[in-house]
């Protein structure tokens, strides 16, 4: 497979306080990639290191072959940027805007910007930009960015702004699009419940590291959540003050009822693990597996706040 | 099909025209203005102290009666520059410059061009505007030629207004917006401030050379937006 992205050892601070702590990952051609966190946890610092926007501490990164900072400007026809915020020329109209960037791209397809575009109920396209609401104008500027056909897609916090509906629409659209044109999808969202079924892989960054990757399919087989009655959380705890990420116990959450357990050893191992740590009996009869959907499985990960 | 040079320059002067289409009258219609008073001024001059006293004072003394035009020039070169890049430069737009499939001087530079198109044609419009108060008023033409003179170190003031103003607009450091702000006025006032007509004469070329300096200030201040430098 060929790396369409790769990152190595990432570091980058905002004025002497280390965000991204070593971020490593890559990007294969082909297929839907998130690279998921919380709000800060450093998505918008490494889509921005990527883009050449801001030059990293240390580490280094390339996209299609070339060093972020120095991406040539015909390359950057093959990639399709949906800048944090949804940032455009919104003084332009519709149309306008649609006229103007078409005008960089050989490959424009009008017809797919004005399909997408048409969806926006009663609104003429000599509106501006500006005028639209948050949602609309975010359909108009993702359509721009899909009507450019692209090799990378690269979608930063795609979702802000828009509504369960339209977030649903867009992702089988891309879905559809992705699958068809054989686009690689890079997309970064702290709202994880929709993601679940149109991920190929996953990213998970937290607190400016990567926590998980490789496929959504291999995470989700191989991360379990368990419950005990909430009287087990101070022996929990003592018995595992810290978690190792990536160990048997990654987490510890505490709810009103119950505690979770999360960690990547299935239930025996899991239990042997406790046992070891000296968990007693009674409480480990008491372990229960839980099914975890997607977002309770990146919870577990990343936490509560 | 897009991509071809022809195509994106026509594309950016499209964006240049959206951005200015509402408002760029303005310093054309203040220009205007300006001319109503130097002609009535004259008149009124004329009508109150006769001509030979206008002649004194122009001949003579060589006063400049017009040099509130230095002013909107120089303004309508804040203008121009705030109608461009205030909608160019807020909210990180700067950056959709970058990520353009050709090279981002394309796109400066083209807006640079376009301001400067506006502020050369609104120094046209002055020179024609004050060259027809001057025929009205009945001035030979050894006279109105080097008053028209004066103008041109007041064009370059525009374009020198324009372009330190698109710099501060862009420049991410304030300390460093301060700076362009302060060198853009000193600029300015250095063009403004000669007396009598035609106070450079022949000696015009080195502030324009220097004037050409001004975009590699606008340049900077892009890349450090396009580096988030802070």
């Amino acid at each position: 497979m060929i790396a369409l992205i790769a990152c190595e050892g990432l570091r980058f601070a905002y004025g002497g306080r280390e965000v991204l702590h070593g971020v490593s990952f890559t990007v294969e051609q082909g297929g839907i990639v998130g690279l998921l966190g919380k709000n800060g946890a450093g998505k918008s610092t490494t889509i921005n290191i990527l883009m050449g926007f801001l030059r990293p501490d240390a580490g280094a990164c390339s996209i299609l072959g070339h060093p972020g900072h120095a991406i040539p400007p015909l390359e950057r026809r093959r990639i399709g940027l949906l800048h944090e915020g949804f940032v455009q020329y919104d003084f332009m109209t519709i149309a306008e805007i649609e006229r103007y960037h078409a005008a960089f791209y050989p490959a424009w397809d009008r017809d797919l910007y004005y399909d997408l575009v048409n969806r926006l109920v009663d609104v003429p396209h000599s509106r501006k930009v500006s005028r639209l609401s948050c949602g609309q104008r975010s359909q108009v500027i993702l359509g721009l960015i899909l009507a450019q056909c692209p090799e990378l897609m690269i979608l930063d916090d795609y979702s802000m702004g828009l509504d369960v509906g339209y977030r649903r629409l867009f992702l089988e659209f891309l879905r559809e699009y992705v699958d068809v044109r054989g686009t690689t999808v890079l997309l970064t969202s702290h709202i994880v419940q929709e993601l679940d079924s149109f991920l190929d892989d996953v990213l998970i960054i937290h607190e400016g590291e990567i926590i998980v990757s490789g496929t959504r399919d291999s995470f989700m087989a191989g991360f379990f959540g368990y419950t005990l009655p909430a009287r087990y959380e101070p022996r929990l705890r003592e018995l595992a003050p810290t978690q190792t990420r990536g160990g048997p116990v990654h987490s510890i959450e505490a709810g009103r009822r119950d505690v979770a357990v999360y960690g990547f050893a299935p239930l025996d191992a899991m239990r042997g693990h406790l046992a070891g740590l000296g968990l007693e009996t009674e409480a480990l009869d008491q372990l229960a597996q839980q099914p975890l959907s997607f977002e309770d499985a990146f919870i577990g990960l990343t936490g509560r706040y | 099909m897009g991509g071809d040079i022809r195509s994106i320059l026509r594309a950016a002067c499209m964006k240049e025209w959206i951005k200015v289409r509402l408002l760029f009258w303005i310093p054309f219609a203040a220009l205007a203005a300006a001319l109503c008073d130097v002609s009535l001024m004259y008149k009124g001059f004329v009508a109150m102290h006769g001509a030979p006293a206008l002649w004194y004072e122009l001949i003579v003394k060589q006063t400049v009666h017009f040099s509130r035009l230095s002013w909107v020039l120089a303004a309508a070169g804040m203008f121009f520059a705030a109608l461009q890049f205030v909608p160019e430069c807020s909210g990180r737009r700067l950056r959709l410059m970058f990520h353009l499939p050709v090279s981002y001087r394309v796109s400066m530079y083209t807006a640079v061009g376009y301001g400067l198109l506006l502020n050369l044609a609104l120094l046209c419009a002055a020179v024609g505007g004050l060259a027809l108060v001057f025929a009205r008023m009945g001035f030979p033409r050894e006279l109105a030629l080097p008053m028209l003179g004066t103008l041109p170190p007041w064009g370059l003031a525009g374009f020198a207004s324009y372009c330190s103003t698109a710099a501060v607009l862009a420049e991410p450091r304030p300390a460093r917006a301060i700076l362009f702000g302060l060198l853009g006025f000193g600029y300015v006032t250095l063009l403004t401030a000669g007396n009598g007509y035609s106070p450079l004469g022949g000696n015009m070329w080195p502030y324009v050379l220097a004037c050409l300096l001004w975009p590699l200030a606008l340049e900077s201040a892009a890349l450090r937006v396009k580096e988030g430098q802070r």
